[in-house]
């Protein structure tokens, strides 16, 4: 079923099942927003398909990651420049609670994370929820952002580290 | 790699697929028009704002009422074929015509 050559569109649609999740958590912990989140996840998707024809399946994963990336650092420099990203307004909807002391606090963890992934420099934030949610290895994360694979292994600790450091002295 | 994973997994929203075909098949023309009209309506925003504004503004004639300033007046001209006639006024700045078209009584 597989061609070598180009993207089929069952080959795509496969592709976007399996990765429409991730990729969607991932870009919505850069740009914050379940709408901005979707239409990266889409315009990755798109951007791949009209490239079907060039695409190799077996890069596929990583050239949708790639452009996801590339997609969210540039909402995230049209934010900073528009500069009224509003906290309460970009919430994602956290799962059913089962009361409303529950839910106020997944809000607030889902505040205090935040504040904490947007306080991490961006080569760090990158590592992190790529290492976080693309499933790829360090080697293929390290060729993806053309570093060597020990700085995101390093990259990675140093990031966990500092947000739970961070999310620990909110706690208290 | 994720066996420690430290954030939750939040599901995307339901219909993803359909709106992602949806894009597809739109012509890539509509899709871009969207996004060509705000980017035009800020662009003429932006210009708005750029541009200084004018402080001492010169209307000619009756325009100047506008802003505040004496009407110099103007000449009444009648277009159509017919009679002006003009009547005493006590406000020399107020001007009375009686207009009749030619061929009424």
């Amino acid at each position: 079923m597989s061609d070598a050559r180009g993207l089929s569109a069952t080959e795509w649609q496969d592709l976007y099942r399996r990765l429409e999740k991730p990729l969607y958590n991932f870009a919505f912990r850069y740009v914050w927003s379940a709408q901005d989140a979707e239409d990266v996840v889409h315009d990755a998707f798109l951007q791949i398909w009209e490239r079907r024809e060039h695409t190799l399946v077996a890069t596929a994963d990583r050239y949708i990651w790639v452009t996801a990336l590339n997609r969210c650092r540039k909402l995230r420099r049209w934010a900073r420049l528009k500069c009224f990203v509003q906290i309460e307004d970009s919430l994602h909807e956290v799962p059913a609670a089962e009361n409303v002391e529950t839910e106020a606090a997944h809000r607030e963890e889902e505040v205090g994370l935040r504040a904490a992934i947007e306080r991490l420099p961006e080569r760090l934030r990158a590592v992190l929820l790529l290492a976080e949610f693309s499933d790829m290895s360090y080697e293929a994360i390290a060729q993806l952002l053309s570093i060597p694979a020990g700085t995101v292994a390093s990259r990675r600790h140093l990031a966990v580290k500092q947000l739970r450091e961070w999310i620990r002295s909110t706690d208290r | 790699m994720n066996e420690d994973r430290i954030m939750a997994q939040l599901a995307p929203p339901a219909g993803g697929w359909q709106r992602l075909l949806m894009r597809r098949d739109t012509p890539a023309r509509d899709r871009l028009l969207g996004p060509s009209l705000a980017a035009a309506g800020t662009l003429a925003v932006v210009l708005l704002l750029a541009i200084p504004q004018t402080p001492d503004l010169h209307l000619p004639w009756n325009g100047g009422r506008l802003v505040g300033q004496p009407s110099e007046g103007v000449d009444l001209r009648v277009m159509d074929p017919g009679y002006a006639t003009a009547l005493p006024s006590d406000d020399p700045r107020v001007r009375f015509y009686w207009l009749q078209h030619r061929g009424t009584p």
